[in-house]
């Protein structure tokens, strides 16, 4: 899979999709960047970075709002320990599950991700009952996704055993068969998943089954690509253009919040 | 008659520590680890061990390796940045030596908030739908008697023994995180026992001065630890970073252990658990110099 965005010179993959993150965030949003995940946490301090003075931002246990626009950090760890110079909160852990009403954003890793936007972060059941591959655990997902505002689903790679048509087990649940009422009927809140985020490309939900629809091709992604990598036959409608980044989205990536280039895979 | 101090030291710590325990963790991820405790625990090659633990990871690592736990509570169990899952959980548990009891950070939670409560159960919305009732049948689906909602009632969780690490404490147990404490509090009061570890021991005046700030209160804890550094090679929130020099060289024991060999495991295992008899002999194996450079950040 390509790490670098041809069409814009060495902009990476990373740097592109943390840039499509970050203009999906609005001003006055409450957002939590998600445990783990580079891309979304870039993206989240990018939006800030960008102008989005109101923005209130969970970073490990707290809440920041990042004025003065300094953001340190490796988005490796939960818990920089930078980020208490930013916070304005200390909620505990405990109580941060009660803030779930009032959180408009999140982000959800994911092994798997099928056709209705479920997510697993279990793992791949083995021939013959046990694990061929345990996963993480769900970490926080199947609770924040049961009451945020929205989420995006985030996944490393593109491939027939990634997104399927039925994750093995589910940590989350996106809108389980399908159709508008399958989140209400099992009682849960919030808006559910708004996309799904790959390196080759953005997936949407239809509005009326929920299937997972492809959305933009990130540049140098074929539809052909797509559709061999995806283990069960997306809906294609209207493919919109991959949104440009500005000259200037890039450089606050790249001086203000990724100096270390770490979405390049500048590791230390 | 004096006021009672529940300062102890480490091996007295470690005393309470009994094979088939429920131990619960303190902090999350890779901030705020109980390790100086947890070493302890290794040396004195406890077993059986359930481990109930918010949101876990690497932390969990040294005590699988020294062959203490039969069961994991948690809803994570990843390397965050640094592995996508943590390697020795991720192979006890395909082997089938570990047990996982399935839940996410809301559930265990909810758990631990029912153990608080002395309730039997609460219940959760996070779960419903997804495989985590299937895979944990303590966790019961149900409709609620006030609205009908499809919920999970989720169990309580009231640990034998709460293992927690902070920045200072006082003679009496009264204990103050540095900046975020995590579910700590929560741990503290579902707990029957709980053993703090703390970067140092301060005044009860300077606590009484600032009573706004302590997370846990004395009547809670049983034991205070001083234990400096002792979150290594976690990081200390406030205090210092995580030791990613310790971290790689840990991965390189896993790494090889995956490819058959589980001598450099053993190695690195007599190096900083067995070998040093004391925390402090620890913390002399690791060095003055790499100690503070890991207080800038």
């Amino acid at each position: 899979m390509k790490k670098t965005v041809a069409a814009y010179g060495d902009l990476s993959v990373r740097e592109l999709l943390a840039i499509f993150i970050s203009r999906e965030i609005k001003d006055f949003e409450y957002v939590i960047p998600g445990a783990g995940i580079a891309v979304s946490r870039a993206g989240v301090l990018l939006a800030r970075a960008m102008g989005r003075p109101n923005l209130r931002i969970s970073l490990s246990s707290y809440v920041a709002n990042l004025a003065g626009g300094d953001q340190k950090g490796s988005f490796q760890l939960y818990s920089e320990p930078g980020y208490l110079r930013h916070a304005e909160y200390c909620t505990t852990f405990h109580d941060h599950i009660e803030e779930g009403r009032h959180i408009d954003v999140t982000f959800v890793g994911a092994m798997q991700v099928d056709r209705y936007g479920n997510t697993n972060l279990i793992g791949i059941p083995g021939e013959g009952g046990g694990l061929r591959v345990r996963g993480p655990g769900s970490a926080g997902t199947a609770t924040f996704t049961s009451t945020v505002g929205r989420y995006y689903i985030i996944v490393n790679h593109h491939n027939p055993g990634v997104i399927v048509e039925n994750c093995h087990f589910r940590s989350t649940v996106g809108w389980d068969r399908g159709g508008r009422e399958a989140r209400a009927k099992l009682g849960l809140t919030g808006g559910g998943p708004k996309y799904v985020i790959t390196p080759l490309c953005i997936m949407d939900f239809s509005e009326d089954d929920k299937q997972l629809r492809v959305k933009h091709l990130l540049p140098g992604a074929t539809l052909a690509e797509v559709l061999e990598n995806t283990g069960f036959r997306p809906l294609v409608e209207d493919l919109e253009p991959f949104p440009r980044p500005t000259g200037a989205e890039i450089e606050t990536l790249r001086t203000n919040v990724d100096g270390q280039g770490r979405l390049r895979n500048k590791e230390e | 008659m004096q006021r009672q101090p529940v300062i102890m030291e480490l091996k007295e710590a470690a005393d309470l520590v009994r094979d088939g325990m429920t131990i619960a963790l303190g902090g999350v991820f890779t901030v705020n680890r109980p390790t100086a405790l947890v070493r302890e625990i290794v040396r004195k090659r406890v077993r059986g061990l359930t481990v109930v633990d918010v949101s876990a990871g690497l932390n969990l690592e040294f005590l699988i390796a020294g062959g203490c736990v039969a069961k994991v509570a948690t809803g994570y169990a990843g390397g965050e940045g640094m592995a996508p899952v943590a390697p020795l959980f991720r192979r006890s548990v395909e082997e089938g030596t570990l047990k996982v009891w399935e839940a996410d950070a809301g559930i265990m939670v909810t758990a631990l908030r029912a153990g608080a409560l002395n309730l039997p159960f609460l219940p959760s919305r996070g779960g419903v739908g997804t495989s985590i009732p299937e895979l944990n049948p303590d966790l019961k689906l149900f409709n609620d008697p006030v609205r009908g909602d499809p919920l999970l009632a989720v169990p309580a969780i009231q640990p034998d023994l709460a293992l927690l690490h902070a920045r200072c404490a006082d003679l009496y147990g009264n204990i103050v995180h540095k900046g975020g404490s995590f579910a700590d509090a929560l741990i503290a009061r579902a707990a029957k026992k709980v053993l703090v570890q703390v970067e140092e021991v301060i005044s009860s005046r300077e606590v009484r001065c600032n009573p706004e700030i302590t997370s846990i209160p004395g009547l809670l804890v049983d034991g205070v630890v001083r234990a400096p550094f002792g979150a290594h090679p976690f990081s200390s929130e406030g205090c210092y970073r995580l030791d990613r020099q310790f971290f790689w060289e840990y991965m390189e024991a896993a790494g090889e252990l995956r490819r058959g060999s589980g001598q450099r495991l053993q190695e690195f295992l007599k190096k900083y658990f067995y070998g040093p008899d004391h925390w402090f002999d620890y913390l002399d194996k690791i060095g003055l110099r790499r100690l503070f450079e890991l207080k800038e950040f």
